[in-house]
């Protein structure tokens, strides 16, 4: 019998150690794989983003000759970069592949049969405008079309005169001038006399209302302002507007209206050197400007009502100068990257918006140079006729540090500011990139959820487990447990849709609520203590909630009521207009005030049922010791209870915090998820969170907008994280300290 | 989940069907030269359409319709906004793209480095993006340059001054003090692109616009508000709101959003819906997709166009684009 005990007992003995060494794995696997899956993360995140920081690359994909008879006058290339399209002077056009340097295709501009051409330009791809020798400028449409056929994609090129004007006497063409887009509004052009003046024509359609239109042509001669000698100029798509650079370095912008042009205004661009080179950037609302001494800067057009004009010409980007005279400016067709090239044949690839000099190319030398329809690629045609294929890797240039985080000065705007506007429906918008305004919408929301949040949290607990009757407790705790239950989508629809048009219409009161109505229960203390012993001592254990309660919804309620009254007595009834009277900003129906309420009733839970356990896990040895010294229930609650539990309450609210942080529904849904700068509570906010929720949908994938997105993602982890850690430092810190009692 | 989603969205667009409709249907003609839609055999299968939020409903219409003469095929719409749809081509999460407005370069770019070719392009009604207004609101017209002072912040149409308070536009009364409260599309819209190249010459908007997810809020928003001003396709008004004429430049002669002014091209905000589609060029499209986009341009699916308040399209451009099909 004994052995069998024994052996009964071994068993045991050996099953609990087993069931130890499982337990004990389990929790190690556990904790392992959680560290594991944060790890992993961590570096799934930072591999998404790390590609923003990869910079430009520049390969030579192809050279090929292109002979030096009859000369060269325009060269460009097809989207796919298959094709070099070389105009010469007598008019002809040819297409050669890149990877052979074969002929492909020949063909001849419109109208110019047994005409030289002097000068081509094309304002905009597929459509070319020239001189002929004998004075007539002529638009024209040189597309080359993409087909598809069983043995794979096959171009076509095309061409076709959309019209002809005979401008000046033959022999005279010029040589420098710059043209509008064809359009079936018209055309226009500007071109540098002999004598040094400019000429402005243009032709527009004018149409009346009962149809039918009429031709308006307008010819003008400018000159500048101070008798300087036009060394650039660049007319933009629209032909009314009208860049000029001269040989004291100074930048003339001339605006054409119904009748006449006016100078808009002029700046010095650059300092004793000529302004060699203008190109529109992509949009055409900044020049690129390249000078004598190597200089490269890109202004634009604002707005100064202290100028007569109403505009003022500034420098919003500065870059890395060249180090001889720039000569040739070429700009992306896709974002605002553009390549300058200077004398000695040196490429340096730019981006407008960062400011950033991508690559430096030493390409020999460069009679022209032309981006890529795509953006993929340059086309550079040397002093030696040879034309050379760059394929070109871009993926990120509008992002750097300071894009990020940093003040930039955006195109269209009037000084230099945090935007966040990711996407435009076309393709010449600049995406504007500032995490600034989503970082600070994150802090925020935080703060006005956890202003709301942390003072009833913390006293809510306090009085469950210091002063309510253990069955009030029982009832109490669940409850709130339950609350955190409810999806955050729920709380942010009824946010949204219920609480903030009802909260918008009875502003007043709910302002007048949130401080009065709790101290209608200080009130109510009050009146309990004026009340005679008898009537206390008939009140049940934890009858004082009820009390409070009443009074609280009372309160509440009468406000809530009376809301309009309020408004009519104190803001003349307009309380909206009279936040904008006084300075206070604007009022949104669905702003903080609104988020802070949803937010906090996500939060509260979190924060109270911590933070009650910890108070409540205060030994009792503590609590009875400062009663027996006769200390009242209060003063041992804050003078012991608190401070033991200290620990605790911190990491409740840290916790609080990160939820809040993280929370994406409830500020996805009851803010405007505007990206605002300011701190007023009757403002929304965009959250970090909420960003990426809005706009991930519509970026793709692996494109710039994607790896922003995950950059906001990692930041927030990175916040999250570097919160819970502190939380718990702090946390083990304040536990040692109280371990002693 | 997906199922779900579509009971929602049927059941939003039932009461958005109540509220009313943009262009009242029994004005609108349809062109009797639009070719009937003919049922053929071997179609089933799943379609998924994921884009424009303007054309949400529209998309949805189509489905149920499509969906009388083939009972098999399981149509899932998605609206979050136009710029959804190249991804989601590009993913190929979705057959079908809707947008309401013409994808980007660089989207097409994105699309062709995928696959090879360009995204098909299919023009399937028209739209007249209105700017609406609370109907109590007295105003009636506005130029584009004064729509672009009172939504953008860098004015590129020119007119001279911020407009923030109505009584800059020369309402009297209790609209003097009273601060335009702006509605809005999020970035992901077409309609935004849209209005922001054509109304906003492609500059700004002010940051205190409300971006709303869809369009339905943006009118919801200005029929609660009456200090409130949005933009939207027209196949969303409700009598809540007032859609203004607009005038395309300061002093020019109002246009209102009426069928006739869309047609003739007087109305300046008007615009096509398009569908995109994957179709490789020298392949023809799946049997599904193109039965559905067949539905699309025929007589019947030209009628929902009308029933949900956009413009049928011509006959001309119709059968233009179901030459594409092939």
């Amino acid at each position: 019998m004994t052995e069998f005990r024994v052996a009964i007992g071994k068993r045991r003995a050996f099953r609990r150690r087993l069931a130890d060494a499982l337990a004990h794995g389990v929790a190690t696997a556990g904790g392992l794989a959680t560290v594991l899956g944060i790890g992993t993360m961590l570096l799934f995140l930072t591999a998404e983003v790390a590609p923003l920081w990869q910079g430009a690359r520049v390969q030579l994909e192809g050279r090929v000759p292109l002979g030096e008879q009859p000369s060269l006058l325009w060269v460009s290339t097809d989207e796919y970069r298959e094709l070099v399209q070389a105009i010469r002077a007598d008019g002809s056009i040819e297409w050669r592949r890149v990877a052979d340097g074969r002929v492909v295709h020949n063909s001849r501009l419109p109208g110019t049969e047994g005409l030289g051409v002097e000068a081509v330009q094309s304002p905009r791809s597929g459509q070319v405008v020239y001189w002929r020798s004998d004075g007539v400028l002529v638009a024209a449409n040189v597309v080359t079309h993409t087909e598809y056929t069983a043995a794979g994609r096959a171009l076509r090129p095309e061409t076709a005169e959309l019209g002809r004007w005979n401008l000046l006497p033959p022999g005279q063409t010029p040589r420098l001038f710059s043209t509008g887009a064809y359009t079936d509004k018209g055309i226009s052009a500007a071109w540098l006399r002999a004598d040094g003046a400019v000429e402005w024509w243009s032709v527009r359609e004018q149409r009346s209302l009962l149809g039918g239109g009429r031709q308006v042509e307008m010819r003008e001669v400018i000159r500048t302002a101070d008798g300087a000698r036009v060394q650039s100029m660049v007319l933009n798509h629209a032909g009314n507007q009208l860049l000029m650079g001269t040989d004291e370095g100074t930048l003339e912008v001339w605006q054409r209206g119904p009748s006449a042009s006016q100078l808009i205004d002029r700046r010095r661009a650059a300092d004793r050197a000529s302004i060699s080179v203008l190109a529109f950037l992509l949009g055409e609302r900044a020049v690129a400007v390249g000078d004598s001494a190597g200089g490269v800067s890109v202004w634009q057009l604002i707005r100064d009502p202290q100028t007569t004009t109403g505009h003022r010409l500034v420098r919003i980007h500065s870059f890395r100068p060249h180090q001889a005279p720039v000569v040739q400016i070429a700009r992306s067709e896709r974002d605002r990257s553009f390549v300058s090239a200077d004398s000695t044949g040196t490429l340096l690839l730019r981006h407008s918006t960062s400011e950033q000099t991508l690559a430096e190319i030493p390409a020999g030398s460069v009679r022209f140079l032309v981006f890529a329809p795509k953006g993929d690629g340059l086309l550079q045609i040397t002093l030696g006729s040879e034309a050379r294929a760059w394929r070109l890797e871009n993926p990120h240039p509008e992002v750097t540090l300071k894009t990020l985080f940093g003040k930039v000065w955006y195109e269209g705007y009037d000084e230099p500011a945090y935007v966040w506007q990711s996407t435009g429906g076309t393709d010449d918008f600049e995406p504007k990139l500032s995490l600034v305004p989503l970082v600070f919408g994150t802090v925020k929301g935080t703060l006005y959820a956890l202003l709301f949040s942390v003072p009833i949290s913390l006293l809510a607990a306090l009085y469950v487990s210091q002063f309510s009757p253990p069955r009030l407790r029982s009832a109490i705790k669940p409850v709130v447990e339950i609350m955190a239950a409810l999806p955050s989508v729920v709380l942010g629809f009824v946010a949204g849709l219920v609480l903030a048009p009802a909260v918008e219409k009875h502003i007043v009161g709910v302002l007048m609520a949130l401080p009065l109505a709790p101290l209608s229960v200080f009130l109510a203390g009050l009146l309990w203590h004026a009340c005679p012993a008898v009537v206390r001592a008939r009140m049940p254990h934890g009858g004082e909630v009820v009390v409070a309660s009443v009074f609280l919804a009372i309160t509440g309620y009468f406000f809530w009521v009376t809301s309009a009254y309020w408004e009519q007595l104190l803001f003349a009834g307009d309380f909206r207009h009279w936040i904008s009277e006084v300075g206070l900003g604007r009022f949104d129906q669905r702003n903080c005030l609104v988020v802070g309420l949803a937010m906090g009733f996500a939060v509260i839970p979190i924060i109270f049922t911590i933070a009650e356990d910890a108070l409540a896990n205060v030994p009792q040895r503590l609590v009875s010791a400062s009663l027996a010294l006769g200390a009242t229930r209060w003063q041992t609650a804050v003078r012991v209870v608190l401070p033991a539990a200290s620990p605790g309450i911190f990491s409740a609210i840290m916790i609080g915090f990160g939820r809040a942080v993280g929370e994406t529904m409830i500020v996805l849904m009851a803010t405007g998820n505007t990206p605002v700068l300011d701190w007023s509570v009757f403002t929304g906010m965009r959250t970090l969170s909420a960003n990426v929720a809005v706009e991930i949908p519509e970026a793709p994938f692996g494109g710039t907008l994607y790896r922003v997105l995950f950059l906001a993602a990692l930041m927030l982890f990175v916040i999250t994280f570097i919160a819970n850690t502190l939380a718990e430092v702090v946390r083990q810190r304040l536990r040692e300290r109280y371990q002693r009692l | 989940m997906k199922k779900e989603k579509m009971v929602v969205v049927g059941l939003l667009m039932q009461v958005v069907l109540l509220l009313g409709k943009g262009f009242a249907a029994e004005l609108v003609q349809l062109d009797p030269a639009l070719p009937v839609y003919e049922k053929v055999g071997g179609i089933s299968g799943t379609l998924n359409s994921i884009g424009s939020d303007t054309m949400n409903n529209l998309m949805t219409l189509w489905a149920e319709g499509f969906n009388k003469h083939y009972p098999n095929v399981k149509v899932q719409v998605e609206g979050k906004g136009s710029s959804t749809a190249p991804a989601a081509l590009i993913a190929q999460t979705a057959q079908l793209g809707p947008m309401s407005r013409p994808m980007k370069e660089s989207e097409k770019d994105q699309f062709e480095a995928r696959f090879g070719y360009k995204p098909a392009e299919i023009r399937v009604a028209i739209d007249a993006l209105s700017v609406f207004v609370h109907k109590d609101n007295p105003l009636s017209a506005l130029s584009l340059p004064q729509v672009d002072a009172i939504f953008s912040k860098t004015r590129r149409l020119g007119y001279p001054r911020d407009l923030r308070f109505w009584g800059d536009l020369g309402l009297e009364g209790p609209w003097v003090n009273r601060r335009i409260s702006l509605y809005g599309r999020n970035s992901a819209s077409g309609t935004y692109g849209f209005f922001k190249e054509h109304v906003l010459g492609n500059g700004d908007f002010k940051d205190e616009v409300k971006e709303q997810p869809g369009s339905a809020s943006v009118v919801q928003g200005v029929s609660a508000d009456p200090a409130g001003i949005g933009y939207s396709g027209i196949g969303y008004r409700t009598s809540g709101v007032k859609a203004l004429a607009l005038a395309e430049q300061e002093g020019g002669k109002p246009v209102e959003p009426s069928p006739e002014n869309v047609y003739d091209g007087s109305y300046p905000l008007a615009r096509f819906l398009f569908v995109y589609v994957n179709k490789p060029p020298t392949q023809p499209l799946p049997p599904l997709v193109r039965e559905f986009l067949r539905f699309i341009l025929s007589k019947e699916g030209q009628a929902i166009v009308v029933k949900d308040g956009y413009l049928p399209l011509p006959a001309k451009v119709l059968l233009e684009e179901r030459a594409k099909l092939n």
